[in-house]
């Protein structure tokens, strides 16, 4: 049986890069990198300081917003950030929505864990640590005082999902995937199944992360997966250069809409881009490295290119993980290579995340919204502080100055914490 | 073509219950006590919790090292898949093609309390007056594999990393119904020949954590009551089960979820099970949803009312989370072997009222 096609309809991004896929745009055409000292909490005792944050005050989208989600909204930036995803997007999604029956709509979201911001709670603490046993116990049990099903305080990770479900009605089903820095590139093809299998005509994909809260940005930072402090901002993190010392902490959300050929043809919205195929394994290694050998992600990739239908020298550019830490990158680029073969050096490839940090589950939907917009721009970032790239033979290591080209077939890569690889094949229409 | 489904071997852990054998005995042994704890809720009432007891003789028992960052229903998870695919007859290099779909249920039993020593350590520092001092004392006392112990996909990732298995793959959360989708996902890739096997499953963690996270959802949560769970099935296309030369347990007949939009600032007030109620057309109707007793009895009036017998883990076990629905396939498998009647009915509902039935045939 045919299998239907999967179209991307619209996308947008909520990044350090800026709030708005111009804005985005903007900041990777002028080379702009979002890493600042962290001013989201004081970090004095700290030997790390710095993020890539969005800086933006981000208020101004949701204001209008119901009293309860604002409170738990001032608790939970993911939630913060998914939601101002959706003002960003709000007429241009009810417009696409309008044309669907609920119950042939869905949205599935990839969401970071859930570690609450310690800080915003420090005075309830205090308090309460004078006469009780479990203080936060009783902290959350205050807070949530109110019957419903949003909390101030720790809610399930599908609140996103059902809070865009709420805003546009999505009756067919409201997903959150888990599975780290691949959970949003996982949304986008689990959603495109979902389409396939006629579980749903249109589907809003995506995710939202950050760890820029004082428990997780430590926790990754006792990971050993952060680059440590560095005399000049902006230099931190190295994607793929010999000097590489880790990542850098993000946050970002986004979203893309998709839908399949039959209700495209019916509804006559033109689409962007077409979801030509994707690639999704596990290292079934370890939780804490990749697998050396590379095979879980040369399975990805490889699938990706299978499922495709198109050759390898097709690809026109691909938007790597690049973590800029020492066990991913050089596993990456070998995966690549042993995949691709010698058609590798004629394919420009980089990694962005040396100017927008790592936002871990929404790591995919972010570098997925730069691959479309590079694809609808003809330009392709370069890696900013790559200077000593570890492979230089037979790799396209796109370095120093941004590059203008016809990009037409576009791939992206997360290969994630726990050896979760997911690969993504898109074609510009 | 569709291809058939069928479920052919399953795996679980429950308190009390270390395997199927147990699991049949639970089911009629009218004395069984799977011990749950009582925990004080609020000044003036409790709940009662249910806790995985792991047998760490096990052969199946991960490494000293990882049990380290690993939560108990991640051991536990880790310990059923070996337990699935024992004596199934995969080889081992086809294990890297075979799906992996989870649903990961809460993944924080317990917030700080004064009575560990991180926990006492982490409110020391909260109480320092300096933030310099008080972040250099957070830093120190934070483990360094937090960020792996709560890591959302632990379940995935060691269950890949012990058992081989590296095909198509995801975790869903984190309420109930996230079993459904990642049963869904797998009978796709069965059904549709993308592959032969898929293995399915759900890890939940019970505690306080999920209290505090689903107690609102309720209008009334005196009587609560839940449990941990690990559970797991494999999945096969019939020329699978023939090149194994294996029996299936039963055949995945329908699949069906709720399609409403779920409420976000109130309380659902839909009847339990109202969308997929006049789908049961089974004999055996096997139900799971609510955390209280309030709403057990709620549920169990709609579905008494439309199947001949029906069955509930709730009295002795509660929610069992994300493992709810793979309980209830396992439980009807279970009660309706060497029976003449096949056809059952596994119904769920999730914190949000969204519904979910699985309907098989006991082969």
């Amino acid at each position: 049986m045919k299998q239907q096609k999967v179209f991307v309809l619209d996308y947008d991004v909520v990044s350090p890069l800026g709030v708005g896929k111009s804005n985005v745009l903007s900041s990777l055409q002028n080379n702009v990198i979002a890493e600042t000292p962290i001013s989201r909490f004081i970090t004095d005792g700290l030997d790390n300081k710095i993020a890539c944050e969005i800086k933006e005050d981000l208020s101004g989208y949701y204001k209008n917003e119901h009293p309860r989600i604002l409170k738990a909204i001032s608790y939970d930036r993911k939630l913060e950030l998914a939601v101002t995803g959706y003002y960003l997007m709000e007429d241009r999604l009810k417009k696409l929505f309008e044309q669907v029956a609920p119950e042939r709509s869905g949205v599935i979201m990839g969401i970071g864990a859930d570690i609450f911001s310690v800080e915003l709670l420090e005075k309830d603490i205090i308090e309460y640590l004078q006469h009780s046993d479990d203080p936060l116990f009783e902290i959350i049990y205050k807070y949530n005082k109110t019957k419903g099903n949003i909390n101030i305080l720790v809610n399930p990770f599908d609140v996103t999902s059902i809070f865009f479900a709420h805003k546009l009605k999505l009756g067919a089903f409201q997903k959150s995937v888990l599975t780290a820095c691949a959970a949003s590139t996982q949304a986008i093809l689990l959603g495109c199944e979902a389409i396939r299998h006629n579980e749903a005509d249109m589907v809003i994909a995506g995710g939202t992360d950050s760890i820029i809260t004082t428990l997780s940005f430590i926790s990754f930072s006792k990971l050993g997966i952060l680059a440590p402090a560095n005399d000049q901002i902006g230099k931190t993190c190295k994607p793929f250069d010999i000097n590489r010392s880790g990542t850098i902490a993000g946050e970002s959300a986004g979203l893309c809409v998709i839908a399949g050929e039959e209700l495209v043809k019916k509804s006559g919205i033109e689409p962007k881009f077409e979801i030509l195929g994707y690639g999704n394994t596990l290292d079934a290694y370890k939780i804490t490295s990749p697998d050396p050998s590379g095979r879980g992600m040369m399975r990805s990739v490889a699938d990706a290119l299978q499922n495709s239908g198109v050759f390898s020298g097709d690809i026109d550019y691909i938007n790597l993980h690049g973590t800029g830490t020492h066990l991913n990158d050089p596993v990456e680029l070998k995966s690549l290579k042993d995949v691709f073969g010698e058609t590798l050096e004629n394919i420009p490839v980089s990694s962005t995340k040396d100017r927008h940090g790592h936002a871990i589950a929404a790591a995919g939907i972010q570098e997925f919204s730069i691959l479309c917009l590079c694809m609808e721009n003809n330009f392709i970032p370069c890696n900013l502080n790559l200077e000593k790239p570890i492979m230089e033979q037979g790799i396209d290591l796109v370095h120093s100055v941004n590059r203008k080209r016809i990009i037409n077939i576009g791939m992206t890569n997360n290969f994630g914490f726990g050896g979760v690889n997911t690969s993504l094949i898109i074609k510009k229409l | 073509m569709k291809r058939k489904v069928f479920v052919s071997s399953c795996s679980v852990k429950a308190p009390g219950i270390s395997d199927i054998e147990k699991l049949q005995t639970a089911l009629i042994d009218p004395g069984f006590d799977p011990s749950l704890l009582e925990v004080m809720l609020n000044k003036d009432l409790s709940g009662y919790f249910g806790s995985l007891d792991l047998d760490t003789t096990s052969s199946y028992y991960p490494d000293r090292q990882d049990i380290k960052i690993m939560r108990n229903d991640v051991v536990a998870s880790t310990i059923c898949v070996s337990e699935l695919l024992e004596n199934t007859g995969i080889r081992e290099e086809d294990l890297s093609n075979i799906p992996l779909f989870i649903a990961n249920g809460i993944v924080i039993e317990k917030l700080f309390d004064k009575n560990d020593k991180v926990s006492r350590l982490f409110f020391e520092a909260i109480l320092l007056d300096s933030t310099k001092k008080k972040l250099e004392k957070l830093y120190k006392i934070i483990p360094p594999l937090l960020a792996l112990q709560t890591l959302t996909n632990a379940t995935e990732s060691y269950v890949a990393q012990y058992s081989g298995i590296a095909g198509n793959n995801t975790t869903f959360g984190n309420t109930s119904i996230s079993a459904y989708y990642a049963l869904l996902e797998g009978f796709r890739n069965v059904e549709s020949g993308k592959s032969n096997l898929a293995v399915i499953g759900a890890s939940n963690s019970s505690g306080e954590y999920s209290n505090l996270t689903f107690r609102q959802f309720t209008s009334n949560y005196s009587g609560w009551r839940e449990s941990a769970c690990s559970v797991f099935l494999l999945l096969e296309s019939s020329e699978s089960l023939k090149r194994h030369q294996k029996k299936a347990l039963c055949e995945i007949v329908q699949l069906k979820s709720s399609n409403h939009i779920p409420e976000l600032l109130e309380i659902s007030t839909r009847k339990p099970f109202e969308s997929l109620i006049s789908e049961i057309s089974g004999d055996l109707a096997v139900f799971s949803g609510g955390f209280t007793e309030n709403d057990y009895e709620l549920e169990k009036k709609e579905v008494k009312a439309k199947s001949k017998k029906s069955y509930s883990w709730f009295p002795k076990l509660g929610n069992l989370g994300a493992g709810a629905i793979l309980m209830n396939i396992i439980t009807a498998i279970c009660l309706l072997k060497n029976n003449s009647v096949t056809l059952a009915d596994c119904l769920d509902r999730d914190p949000y009222s969204r519904e979910s039935l699985v309907k098989i045939r006991v082969c």
